[in-house]
């Protein structure tokens, strides 16, 4: 193992954090849309976020197999396998994104 | 009487049953899976505990296996809410004002005409006819739920929760306050009556039957004895809005929100002793009647149906 | 590996031959205080023991008011317990279980273990450690004690208001459950601070991340969740205790409050903490799975990578908790998203341990029993834990019993068992004496069979009907059979709790020197020959089982042959290393026994339980007192550097640091991350409340004037000038310390301004936090804000005065950086504080 730094520890760490974002723009872009906007423009929003947010984490997940973490078998495998869980929950999150219509109750 | 998840009788209640039974199966099947995995890695042979024994295992079992299951999953469940909203975009048939106080409910039936009916701790429904439940509550959050027909849906004071009901057949349900709410929240059920349209809507519209000649000195004392300052009775000298209506009580099945069968020495009881019955509501307990005014009083009550 | 490292490697084991006095030394400076004195002492071995013993007594004293509930509930309309002790007692039972026995207990464990498992000395702050857990113990006594004087809360565990307001509970039971709760949450963020530093910068000299024990991996991530999560609940608990005390609106709806508002931050806090408390036993599985079967952990790094993704994905569920509140259908969707996200870590972890049993072979000892039940009932708890995720199943579920049983799986099944598992593992390395096997299979036994016939009935009496939180129920509804089971099964897992304690009577003899070893042939290093100094010397590490990998290395290091084999400056001390690779970076010495911190416990719970009955006076002297024993207890921490030592293997190390490399630095990186996460709940507060309530801000609600926030921002930006300029004072070639004293103090006094400008701007344009909901906010930011702005002046005050006499300069500036680190905090904060009660009203949104 070799030391990779702060930036190095975000790398790693960067599937979770994309998910994080991700989670955060969609649920708040929600309350906010359905009390101030519209609903058209929320599922808006929250597709084009989980697109955004789909692509990152394959692309750094890509980037850094081969890059920074290329020496280090920990550092590589568990960052991949934690791209790989947070690709999956942002796509489950997108899904109900995009199934459900926003700003309407169920009841 | 039904109070379960499993007897369904409305068409939300089946569709969540019928999730409910595919859930145990599925989750018996792999519990049973994961158990003989378990004891095949204590106790199996050789060749048996060797093919367990790699990260590849972990792989397929721990997160190809319930990525598939769980996909699969939340479609369904995304599919059953979206049945659910669906159903909401026509215009209810009927609307009934549900809202939970300490420790009981008031009920307002609102007729299309905007008449409205006051009720409480009973709820009749007519069968075949979608309603929708308009839930509020002025003091502390509840919860309503009738699992016969449906899941449950908070009453959460400063908002409006609306519920769609539908309810198969005739017969009698009972539901039950399903959010803490303090006190004798234990305490705080109520019936739910579903009749046929036509009956429905002639008890909704129907006269209250009380007032018969045996029951006059009842309804003196009840009406001189400030009883109507928190109750009301149409048609009596009462009208207070504090506590449950009374119009009807006689005709509920039970009294104190579902608390006791409804009957002459019940009523006496509660009139009585209510707090020892159901400690802490908010009626006082009104000892100093002799007893045969309180048995007068009941009477009256038993009359109102 | 570095060649570096190598080097030093091959220089170790020293074959010389030790200096004779070098033991009695180093067991001189960590000798036990002797007798009733034992109270004063600080080391993780005494105060671990003492932690378990007060986190058990909680689980049995909460064990027992759960028996009271089941023979309330045994038949129906039983009259054994009335509604209200009954309502006390389910509040009490909820409480006591999360917030005294689970959190506490997996910290203890964590006390108690992690330095000898990272081959450290002791934990960095020993004195930190004892404070919070004295805080606990008496805090949480109590607490308990209130049930024994009818003042206990009965608005539930989760005290959702309005029903827990002062309209609707006017006694001081919720008071008592707000303050004494709040405080014992902040002893457990002072033991995760601990945690968190004790397991990045004290391991063991070799020993990199990847070669780091699962437990203290989970206990990593444990603390760090801990410092994110609490945070919400210790901003909701203040709130609703502002409102109940001086009618501050947050949650009053009437008033421009929302209700709903609690349910988020309560369960932003709530569903991380099953989590928070799951983690740390599913650490001690993976420690005890691989000795057990003799064989290393297959899937190491899948279980550090479904641990790191359950520390995220469970902050995504809070929403799981409110189905039933009618918020929109997306939302719900969303969640319901998020929480089949978490599950599947947990089946990385399950599948990890079958792999591991499958590669060795399982001997059956009564930890294995316990570990295999924990599996049993887990998995089935994990399997509902789906259901009940999926949205339109819980609106039949939620609040029945079903979910009473699906918790109960998990956490009992999640965490008391791994738990009992532990304590007969990890017995022979704390006792003189094992466990008995015998009677610890009997109490499994019990436990496990009784744990099924009290539980799982609970399923069924939940899908026919039974809602969560009743006293008593009616006959006739099916309800008889399933309760009657429960309540027959809970004297069974009580039976079994009886047997280990009768076990724990007969073979428990804690030592801290003499333990029966390392008796199950494990291979990490707490099973190295342990004193209160924890091994004789700390090893370097090439592999995750280093007992294993060489055999020799037990006798080596307990013949002094590695690393820091006696006392270097003849104080307690510990190797600092660094927190990926862990090279040795310098020694940190350690605090001894005292009495200041204990004392400090005692006042601040004394101050917080004293608000609680409205003594304010007599709450306001210990609460100074409190104050004056921290800073007697901090005064000698500080200690100045005493040159370069040799700890062995060819390497000297400094003893002082400062900067990024001090331990103390990331202490205050981690409160400062505590203080970000509760004012981001606030923020999230305050947005969320817009959301609802829009309607209550400006322009109906009085906007504070321009002046207001140009004079507080000017006051910052002064503030921050002089910090500036303080910092570089101390640090120049000719340091004048009447400048850098000078300049703080003016710094200090304009941060102090800056927020009396802030909060008199509103109050003169005729806010009053009982106005509304929004106002009460906006006047919470200020609140917050003095919060950070009086620590930073304590401990601004007491740099100064150690700077004054000598103690505290431009090399030895450990006190002074640390003071400088929470004034930034304290002006980012701020700003950000004007930016949002004064910029966002005025966006005209």
């Amino acid at each position: 193992m070799r030391s990779v730094g702060t930036l190095g520890i975000g790398l790693w760490l960067a599937g979770p954090i994309i998910w994080a974002t991700h989670f955060i723009i969609v649920y708040a872009s929600e309350s906010v849309a359905c009390t101030r906007l519209d609903a058209d423009s929320h599922s808006l929003i929250a597709g084009i976020a989980t697109i955004i947010a789909l692509a990152s984490i394959a692309f750094i997940a890509v980037r850094s197999r081969a890059g920074r973490f290329r020496d280090t078998a920990f550092l590589r495998t568990t960052a991949l396998t934690m791209n790989l869980l947070a690709f999956l929950a942002v796509t489950w999150a997108g899904i109900a994104a995009v199934l459900l219509p926003s700003c309407t109750g169920v009841g | 009487m039904n109070q379960s998840v499993l007897e369904p009788n409305g068409a939300e209640a089946e569709r969540i049953a019928d999730l409910a039974l595919m859930l145990f199966g599925g989750a018996a099947i792999i519990f049973f899976g994961v158990m003989a995995l378990a004891a095949a890695s204590v106790w199996g042979g050789v060749s048996v505990r060797r093919a367990i024994a790699s990260e590849r295992m972990i792989v397929a079992a721990g997160i190809a296996f319930p990525v598939i299951t769980l996909t699969a999953l939340l479609f369904y469940s995304l599919w059953l809410m979206r049945a659910n909203i669906q159903g909401n975009a026509t215009p209810p048939a009927g609307r009934i004002e549900v809202a939970a106080e300490q420790w009981w409910w008031r009920i307002t039936y609102v007729e299309p005409d905007g008449r409205r009916i006051s009720e409480a701790n009973e709820l009749r429904l007519p069968v075949g006819r979608e309603v929708e439940l308009v839930l509020t509550s002025p003091d502390v959050i509840h919860s309503l739920w009738i699992p016969a027909i449906g899941g449950k849906l908070d009453m959460i004071p400063g908002r409006t929760n609306r519920m769609r009901v539908s309810i198969d057949g005739p017969g009698i349900y009972r539901g039950q306050c399903a959010e803490y709410c303090g006190g004798p929240h234990a305490l705080m059920a109520f019936d739910v009556i579903a009749l046929e349209a036509t009956e429905f809507d002639a008890w909704v519209r129907g006269d209250v039957a009380g007032g018969s000649t045996e029951t006059v000195r009842g309804r003196g004392i009840f009406e001189e004895s400030g009883c109507g300052s928190c109750h009301a009775v149409r048609g009596a000298n009462a009208s207070g809005l504090v506590g449950p209506d009374l119009s009807r009580v006689g005709g509920r099945r039970t009294i104190a929100a579902g608390t006791l069968p409804t009957s002459r020495e019940n009523l006496t009881r509660f009139i009585v002793d209510g707090q020892s019955i159901k400690p802490g509501n908010l009626m006082p307990p009104f000892g100093l009647f002799a007893a045969e005014d309180v048995d007068a009083i009941s009477a009256y009550l038993m009359s109102l149906q | 590996m570095t060649s570096t490292a190598e080097r030093e490697t091959a220089e170790l084991p020293n074959p010389l031959p030790r200096p004779r006095d070098e033991l009695r030394r180093l067991q001189a400076v960590w000798a036990i205080p002797e007798g009733w004195r034992i109270l004063s002492a600080v080391n993780n071995s005494v105060i671990g023991y003492f932690y378990i013993g007060a986190a058990f007594l909680f689980f049995v004293l909460a064990g027992v008011l759960a028996l009271l509930m089941r023979v309330q509930l045994a038949v129906p309309g039983n009259l054994f317990l009335d509604q209200e002790s009954y309502n006390q007692i389910f509040t009490m039972h909820g409480t006591v279980m999360m917030f005294l026995f689970a959190v506490p207990a997996v910290e203890a464990m964590g006390v108690l273990l992690l330095p000898q498992m990272l081959g450290a000395r002791d934990l960095p702050f020993p004195r930190l450690g004892a404070f919070a857990f004295w805080a606990y113990l008496v805090g949480g006594l109590v607490f308990f004690s209130t049930l024994f004087f009818d003042m206990a809360p009965s608005g539930g565990w989760f005290m959702y208001p309005p029903l827990t307001g002062s309209r609707f509970s006017p006694g001081t039971g919720a008071d008592f459950w707000l303050l004494g709760i709040g405080f014992i949450e902040i002893s457990a963020i002072a033991g995760a601070i601990e945690i968190i530093v004790g397991v990045l910068r004290t391991r063991a000299p070799g020993m990199s991340l990847d070669k780091m024990p699962i437990f203290a991996w989970t206990m990593l991530i444990f603390a760090v969740m801990i410092v994110f999560a609490f945070p919400a609940v210790i901003l909701a608990t203040m709130m609703l205790e502002l409102e109940r005390a001086f009618d501050w609106p947050f949650f009053i709806p009437d008033r421009g409050g929302d209700a709903l508002l609690w349910q988020h931050l309560f369960w932003f806090f709530g569903h991380p903490e099953v989590y928070i408390i799951f983690l740390p036993a599913a650490g001690m599985v993976s420690m005890i799975v691989p000795t057990m079967a003799a064989t290393p952990l297959v899937g190491y790094r899948l279980i550090v990578v479904a641990l790191i993704a359950t520390g995220f994905f469970s902050f995504g569920l809070w929403v799981h908790h409110m189905f039933t509140t009618g918020i929109p259908a997306m939302s719900l969707g969303f969640f319901s998203a998020a929480s089949m996200a978490v599950s599947v870590p947990s089946g990385i972890q399950v599948f990890s341990w079958i792999a591991t049993m499958a590669a060795g072979r399982l001997r059956i000892t009564a930890a294995s029993l316990f570990v295999l039940g924990f599996l049993f009932i887990f998995t089935l708890g994990g399997l509902t834990g789906v259901m009940v995720a999926m949205v339109p199943f819980d609106w039949q579920a939620h609040d029945t019993y079903f979910v009473v049983a699906h918790f109960h799986y998990v956490l009992v099944g999640g965490m008391v068992f791994p738990l009992f598992a532990a304590f007969y593992y990890w017995a022979p390395a704390f006792s003189r004496r094992a466990l008995s096997e015998r009677l610890g299979k009997i109490a499994f036994v019990l436990m496990f069979v009784g744990f099924n016939i009290a539980f799982f009935p609970m399923h069924i009496a939940g899908l026919i009907g039974m809602p969560r939180r009743v006293y008593t129920y009616p006959a006739g509804l099916g309800w008889e059979t399933p309760n009657l089971a429960s309540t027959i099964g809970a004297f069974m897992i009580a039976a079994g709790v009886l047997v280990f304690l009768l076990d724990l009577i007969r073979h428990l003899r804690p030592t801290v020197g003499a333990s029966a070893g390392n008796v199950w042939n494990a291979g990490t290093l707490e099973w190295l020959e342990n004193d209160v100094h924890a091994a004789r010397s700390v090893p370097f590490v090439e592999s995750r089982d280093p007992l294993w990998e060489d055999a020799r290395l037990s006798a080596d290091v307990h013949k002094g042959r590695y690393y820091l084999p006696g006392t270097v400056t003849g104080r307690r001390e510990t190797i600092v290393t660094s927190a990926i690779l862990a090279e040795p970076q310098y020694v940190v010495r350690l605090t001894g026994p005292g009495w200041a911190h204990l004392l400090a416990a005692i006042f601040t719970a004394a101050f917080f339980l004293l608000l609680t009955v409205k003594l304010v006076t007599a709450a306001i002297i210990c609460g100074a007192v409190a104050i004056a024993c921290v800073v007697a207890w901090a005064w000698d921490t500080d200690s100045p550097s005493a040159g370069d030592v040799d700890i062995g293997g060819g390497i000297r190390l400094p003893t002082y640091a400062v900067g990024a490399a001090s331990h103390s630095w990331w202490a205050m990186i981690i409160l400062m991350a505590v203080a970000g996460a509760l004012y981001l709940s606030y923020v999230f507060s305050y947005l969320y409340l817009w959301t609802v309530r829009p309607q209550d801000w400006p322009p109906i609600a009085p906007l504070a004037s321009h002046a207001g926030w140009i004079a507080s921002a000017a006051l910052l930006c002064i503030s921050a000038a002089a910090l500036w300029a303080s910092g570089r004072s101390i640090r120049a070639a000719v340091p004048r310390l009447w400048l850098t004293v000078g300049l703080t103090v003016v710094g200090l006094l304009t941060l102090l301004l800056g927020l009396g400008a802030d909060v008199a701007s509103h109050w003169l344009a005729g806010l009053r936090p009982q106005h509304s909901g929004y106002a009460a906010l906006v006047f919470t930011a200020g609140f917050l804000q003095a919060e950070i702005v009086a620590a930073v002046c304590i401990m601004g005050i007491f740099a100064c005065v150690r700077i004054l006499v000598g103690l505290t300069d431009g090399r030895r500036s450990v006190v002074f950086d640390n003071m400088v680190l929470l004034w930034g905090y304290g002006l980012g904060q701020g700003a950000l504080g004007l930016l949002l009660t004064h910029g966002f009203p005025r966006l005209g949104m």
